[in-house]
């Protein structure tokens, strides 16, 4: 065998072996920009559910507040938590029971308040679902 | 309409528990209070229109004025433990066992 010959077998086992490398190089780079873009998006939900549990404590706090006005926000806050994290349902639901059984002794008889006649729809709108 | 949607893991584990509540002249039409808790709530003169009372706890709850006219699953047990007067409107059934 001829140089030349020589030449051409490492040229074409150099071609082969750089080949094999790039494609080694490319799999392990999509393996981590994979690994990378799962963190952001595990990172991303963890930011959101911080968020809606904030939104949910500070909307339980505001359900004591005088005015009505913040009552009632209050309840729609939390049913809006709710739409985009299922997991609160049954805790806001128990809150917002909790809510009537042991504030509504304070308020006077008379006409049903907005906030009030709000969490009873929300109750018997759950109550649905038991037997379904 | 303020709506919250349990999901169905969750659904077995909602109970309509409002004791010791005040809620005179509340809408509660439609709701299924089956195993539920309404013992010393004082929902007088409130709507009860198609309400399902299966089980339904009501020891001293108020219903003075009420509307329970197409209530489902009430007994002679549950109104003798509640608290109603003649202005409560009770299921044809029930009527008779008011008296």
């Amino acid at each position: 065998m001829d140089a030349v010959a020589w030449s051409e077998i490492v040229r074409n086992w150099a071609i082969v072996l750089g080949g094999a490398l790039g494609l080694g190089l490319a799999f392990w780079r999509g393996m981590a920009a994979s690994r990378q873009a799962r963190a952001s998006r595990d990172q991303a939900q963890v930011q959101r559910r911080e968020h809606a549990t904030e939104l949910f404590n500070r909307a339980v706090e505001q359900l004591s507040d005088e005015r009505l006005e913040v009552r009632l926000s209050a309840v729609y806050t939390l049913e809006a938590v709710t739409r985009d994290f299922g997991e609160f349902s049954l805790p806001t639901i128990r809150v917002l029971q909790a809510y009537l059984t042991e504030r509504t002794s304070e308020h006077h008889e008379g006409e049903l308040s907005a906030d009030l006649a709000a969490i009873t729809e929300i109750l018997v709108h759950a109550s649905h679902h038991p037997s379904s | 309409m303020p709506r919250i949607i349990l999901p169905p893991e969750d659904r077995d584990k909602f109970r309509f528990e409002i004791p010791r509540a005040r809620l005179p002249g509340a809408t509660f039409d439609g709701a299924n209070m089956t195993d539920g808790d309404l013992r010393d709530a004082n929902l007088t003169n409130a709507s009860f229109l198609g309400v399902n009372f299966l089980r339904t706890k009501l020891r001293g709850t108020i219903l003075k004025g009420a509307d329970l006219s197409t209530a489902i699953n009430l007994t002679p047990e549950q109104l003798a433990e509640a608290i109603i007067d003649e202005n409560t409107k009770l299921p044809e059934g029930l009527k008779h066992a008011a008296e």
